[in-house]
């Protein structure tokens, strides 16, 4: 059964037809097409497909659609534009901190609520942090200086 | 194509009428993150998703006398704080802190790490640790039962169709020097626990333990108490025969023949539960003495 679905992505309003069984991640990524939020495990492992579903970190393939009706989504789209990166987006380039660039988008969603949580982490905090983003090009430690380099700045 | 419905009904009497009508077929949505997984595998096909996530009531924690209430909508995120209001809770904030990472935390409830029933759930093996109890709802009724008894085996639990689970309540400690600890242990921060220890102790005014508890995750298909060990332990003063604590851990490590699985061994288990206990015993007794080790 389909049911309709309205929601805002990167504050724009979006209205879809989807299943029950639908996840937030095939609602951004096949109904409204936005690919920048990555499909790695489709099991909550790895954390790509992470995106702040009313400012809060969720990882996409594990919400229901339907559990974000009438809710608001951050996508990485959201964050930045080619044209005017995010700070976190300019710091990940300049440290190396991305390889492949699959992990990228959903390390800088946590990033970026880390900050806006905690404008001045440890080392030690953004590790914890990071737990939930798996990086198979081990990035870890030059996104981890990435992320200090825009906290001292701000 | 699955041919499913989606409810969120507001309160827990709909909810409950929804479960009924759908019988076998009624699935219930906490924070989705065990049910999106299953839903996707194919592992259930439900008729009807019920969604807890309007649901009034459910996301309450409140300390009564008999003992602190948390509601089922609790998320694991807000258990891993509460114990800094709630002292009684300190084991089970611990445990809630280790589980998975902050994404799962934030959107995964207490109802559902329960009801999800893993035989590593950090969350069950911290619950017997504190002797809970879970309150079941259905059109028929209310009951309580001891997690205990609630925990039938890995993935399953003894609820009946149609019940919902909508709260827990941890009893007050008896005695005045009493504390629970949680300790775990993963390679890799992030993962379930390979092995997890629970150890509550309550020492009366002349240091004798009074009804202690120990509880190994994930070594048989539910939590699971080590008796011997708790018996080793039951009436000793634990202030002078220190000796107590080693012994009841080396009884918990050869007390039960750890499930082996691909990373670890049996006897890998064992190990850990041995080194585990000990730890945990130690640091609860200490905080029973607000005594730091
Ligand atoms: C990658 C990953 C890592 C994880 N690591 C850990 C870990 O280290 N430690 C740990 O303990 N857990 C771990 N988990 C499990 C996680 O904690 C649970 O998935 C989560 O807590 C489930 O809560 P939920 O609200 O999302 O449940 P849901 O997915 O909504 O529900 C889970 C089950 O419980 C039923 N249910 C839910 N609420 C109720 C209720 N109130 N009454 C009756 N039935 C109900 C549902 O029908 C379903 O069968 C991990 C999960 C993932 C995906
Ligand atoms: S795709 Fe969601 S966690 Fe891997
Ligand atoms: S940069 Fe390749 S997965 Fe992280």
């Amino acid at each position: 059964m389909k049911y309709s679905l309205s929601l805002t992505v990167n504050d724009e309003q979006y209205n879809l037809l989807v299943e029950a069984s639908h996840t937030l991640m095939e609602v951004i990524r096949d109904g409204i097409g936005l690919t920048g939020t990555k499909c790695g495990c489709e099991d909550g492992r790895c954390g790509t497909c992470t995106v702040l579903l009313d400012g809060e970190l969720v990882k996409s393939c594990l919400v229901l659609g339907l559990q974000a009706q009438g809710k608001s989504v951050l996508t990485i789209e959201g964050l930045g534009t080619p044209d005017h990166l995010h700070p976190l987006q300019i710091a990940f380039l300049e440290h190396g901190a991305v390889q492949c660039g699959f992990c990228t988008p959903g390390m800088l969603l946590t990033a970026k609520k880390l900050l806006d949580e905690n404008p001045n982490p440890t080392e030690e905090d953004i590790r914890h942090t990071l737990v939930g983003n798996l990086c198979r090009c081990g990035v870890y430690t030059h996104a981890t200086r990435a992320i200090l380099s825009v906290a001292r700045k701000s | 194509m699955l041919n499913c419905c989606y409810c969120e009904p507001t309160t827990v009497a709909e909810a409950l009428t929804l479960l009924a009508e759908h019988g076998d077929g009624a699935r219930v949505v906490a924070g989705g993150q065990v049910i999106a997984l299953l839903l996707r595998q194919g592992f259930i096909k439900p008729s009807c998703l019920v969604s807890l996530q309007s649901v009034a009531g459910l996301d309450g924690i409140t300390a009564e006398q008999r003992g602190v209430r948390i509601g089922a909508m609790v998320t694991l995120h807000r258990l891993g704080n509460a114990g800094n209001e709630y002292p009684t809770l300190r084991a089970l904030s611990e445990a809630a802190h280790t589980v998975a990472d902050q994404h799962i935390r934030n959107r995964g409830t207490l109802g559902g790490n329960i009801c999800g029933a893993h035989p590593a759930s950090d969350i069950n093996t911290a619950l017997m640790t504190l002797n809970a109890e879970v309150t079941l709802v259905s059109t028929q009724g209310e009951r309580m039962v001891n997690l205990h008894e609630f925990l039938a085996g890995p993935f399953t639990t003894t609820a009946k169709p149609g019940e919902l689970l909508t709260e827990v309540t941890i009893p007050g400690f008896a005695l005045r020097r009493s504390a629970a600890v949680y300790c775990r242990f993963s390679p890799r921060a992030g993962d379930f626990p390979v092995v997890s220890v629970g150890a509550f102790v309550s020492l009366d005014d002349t240091g004798q333990c009074q009804e202690p508890r120990i509880v190994l995750g994930n070594c048989l298909g539910a939590p699971t108490r080590a008796t011997e060990a708790e018996q080793r332990l039951a009436h000793r003063n634990l202030l002078e025969d220190t000796r107590s604590l080693t012994e009841a851990a080396t009884l918990a490590a050869t007390h039960l023949t750890p499930r082996s699985e691909p990373m670890a061994s049996s006897a890998y288990k064992q190990d850990l539960v041995g080194v585990l206990t000990r730890a945990a015993l130690t640091e609860a007794v200490a905080r029973a003495l607000e005594v730091r080790p």
